[in-house]
């Protein structure tokens, strides 16, 4: 499935490309304009699709895990939100005539930087705190509260910021996996693998969560550093992917539970598999919509995914009256 | 108790309790116990006591606030506990997380492991509802799941707590005899709390008894019940002595001393004979034991009135 929408993925395009020529590209036989466009854009755009599919959904699913709660997502630590205020300081506050922002905005790699930077920041407080509370939903709190305190700072950036700074960041926010280049796909992708190798780790304490946390103790799960695990490994996958493609929505709230919904269990040696196919075929498929198949335009990423998610997580909690936990 | 048995688990000067900035909570102090291979030992006391916290103390959920805890690892020690589960699990899938302690990080089962499965959930009797979901049984096959996915740890200590709460007359029995025959059949130390009198009364080898002096009294059933520690222990709490209701008649005692939420779905009306007799080890016994224990405590109740 993963595959088929990956070919789908890359074949369609602003620019249509007739059907044989794209086979012959495929096989690595073809060459121009076609071959360009397949291998210096459409490729890393949906290579970059699957990878940030898959990890937003790990990250969505390792913490509904971890907080026994299945409103949890990785907006829910704060994670994106401390992505979001360093890349609008950094974008927004360009205006505001401080020399060494302005050098630094002006070098390419600096959003990147400041995404990373500010989902680790965020992590660390994070796990300080992590050590400090006991339970999981007072740190789901701590969480939102961060992310509620981040974007009212990016409120008020934005508010006294100029018109084109406010653009530039707006789209940012929209998300887009569209601007990947190789080098980039390769950083993407270490940070994304050694995230999912953090996952793997957890599987066992993962499903231990699932009894509750004195259960998981009394299974030889050594709670607090299978928590921090944990965080570490949401926050390689969150702040990689936010980095690279802003912040989209949905993806990892909502995988998990339509994943769920067709595996039938909570046993994660089968679901965090089943959950990385899943993020990864969800985001190619909204990149396929989003490109609007048939036309020259383009939507915003973020608003497909949210558009078409919404619906859905709508019509399972209807459905199901209540979603399974953890 | 014979000197040279070796105990699986033993407290030396131990203090439980909680702490929290400001204040320190302790709930029993100094407390010497030990656990034998062989023996059901049913912990007992009024509710809000700390059954549930020095249960989680000796299973090393919790640590001591003094003294210290020996035989603690979850090699060691397998618990069952009030935790609800609502895991989208299934029976088989749940009892399976008691091989975790001995699992890589990968959790794939040896057919060793799926062995000690089966017969675990063969030892109380839930094989036919391997392949159902957890949300779809009923209390009482809830606390046998649970109590198989202890066995599969495959500890010599069993700690319960409170496995019987909330559950009619006859899970209530099949639960404490099927405990009573894994100490006796398989060797473990198994350590049930409750407050079910009866019961534990009949089932158990030894009871710990939980006083308000913040100690715990143990001892052989009979000989507490000789001692008149019971009703020392109990007395402020009307406490629910369930064979003492085949006195219905008395109706005044009745109401004073059962709060309608311990009373159980089913049995109401039997006489307290007939509610011992079928499970007790020892009709001669229980019939000796018995009036005793009622009529010292109607005996109680009737001069408060």
């Amino acid at each position: 499935m993963v595959i088929s929408l990956f070919l789908v993925d890359v074949s369609m395009g602003s620019v249509s490309i007739p059907f044989i020529d794209f086979i012959q590209i495929m096989l690595g036989k073809g060459t121009g304009v076609y071959h360009d466009i397949i291998w210096k854009f459409r490729m890393p755009k949906a290579l970059t699709c699957a990878l940030a599919g898959s990890a937003l959904a790990t990250g969505g699913l390792m913490m509904q895990t971890m907080f026994r709660n299945p409103l949890a997502g990785p907006d829910v630590l704060g994670l994106s939100s401390g992505s979001s205020l360093l890349v609008s300081i950094l974008i927004l506050a360009n205006g505001t005539g401080i020399a060494i922002i302005q050098q630094f905005a002006s070098h390419p790699w600096s959003v990147a930087l400041a995404a990373s930077l500010g989902a680790s920041m965020v992590f660390m407080v994070i796990i300080l705190i992590a050590q400090r509370v006991r339970d999981n939903t007072a740190l789901l709190i701590i969480g939102l509260m961060i992310g509620a305190g981040t974007s009212s700072i990016v409120s008020v950036l934005q508010f006294t910021s100029q018109a084109n700074d406010l653009q530039l960041f707006l789209i940012w926010t929209l998300g887009s996996v569209g601007s990947a280049s190789w080098l980039e796909i390769q950083i993407l992708s270490l940070v994304v693998f050694s995230g999912l190798a953090f996952s793997l780790v957890s599987i066992k304490p993962l499903n231990a969560f699932l009894l509750g946390d004195s259960y998981a103790k009394s299974i030889g799960v050594n709670v607090k550093r299978s928590r921090i695990i944990i965080v570490i490994g949401t926050s390689l996958l969150v702040g990689g992917v936010t980095a690279f493609c802003g912040p989209i929505a949905f993806v990892g709230l909502a995988v998990p539970h339509l994943v769920r919904l067709i595996v039938k269990t909570n046993n994660h040696k089968v679901l965090l598999f089943s959950v990385m196919a899943g993020g990864a075929s969800l985001l190619l498929m909204c990149d396929i919509i989003s490109q609007l198949p048939g036309s020259a335009k383009i939507l915003p990423l973020n608003a497909v995914t949210s558009l078409v998610g919404a619906p859905v997580v709508i019509w399972l909690v209807i459905r199901q009256r209540k979603i399974t936990r953890g | 108790m014979e000197e040279n048995k070796p105990f699986l688990v033993q407290t030396n000067h131990l203090s439980v309790g909680y702490t929290n900035r400001t204040s320190t909570n302790i709930l029993f102090e100094n407390l010497n116990l030990s656990l034998e291979k062989g023996k059901l030992v049913c912990f007992m006391g009024p509710n809000g006591i700390g059954k549930s916290t020095l249960i989680r103390t000796l299973s090393g959920l919790q640590s001591p606030l003094r003294g210290s805890v020996s035989g603690v690892s979850v090699k060691n020690i397998s618990v069952v506990l009030t935790d609800r589960v609502e895991a989208n699990l299934s029976v088989f899938e749940f009892v399976s997380f008691g091989r975790y302690p001995y699992l890589p990080w990968h959790i794939q089962l040896t057919d060793e492991d799926f062995a000690t499965i089966k017969q675990c959930m063969e030892q109380v009797r839930i094989s036919d509802l391997r392949d159902r979901k957890l949300y779809e049984l009923s209390d009482g096959q809830i606390q046998m799941t649970a109590i198989a996915r202890a066995l599969a740890q495959s500890t010599p200590v069993l700690l319960l707590d409170e496995p019987t709460a909330h559950l009619d007359l006859n899970n209530r029995v099949e639960i404490m005899n099927l405990l009573r025959r894994l100490a006796h059949d398989s060797g473990k130390a198994i350590l049930v709390s409750t407050h079910e009198l009866d019961l534990a009364l009949q089932t158990s080898d030894w009871i710990w008894l939980a006083t308000r002096k913040k100690t715990i009294l143990t001892g052989m059933p009979e000989d507490l019940v000789l001692e008149g520690a019971f009703d020392e222990t109990f007395q402020f709490k009307g406490f629910d002595l369930k064979p003492g209701r085949s006195f219905t008649r008395q109706r005044k005692i009745n109401r004073l001393s059962y709060r309608a939420k311990e009373l159980p779905t089913s049995g109401r009306r039997m006489h307290w004979k007939e509610m011992v007799t079928p499970f007790s080890r020892d009709r001669k016994s229980t019939l000796k034991f018995y009036p005793k224990i009622i009529h010292g405590f109607f005996l109680k109740e009737l001069r408060k009135l």
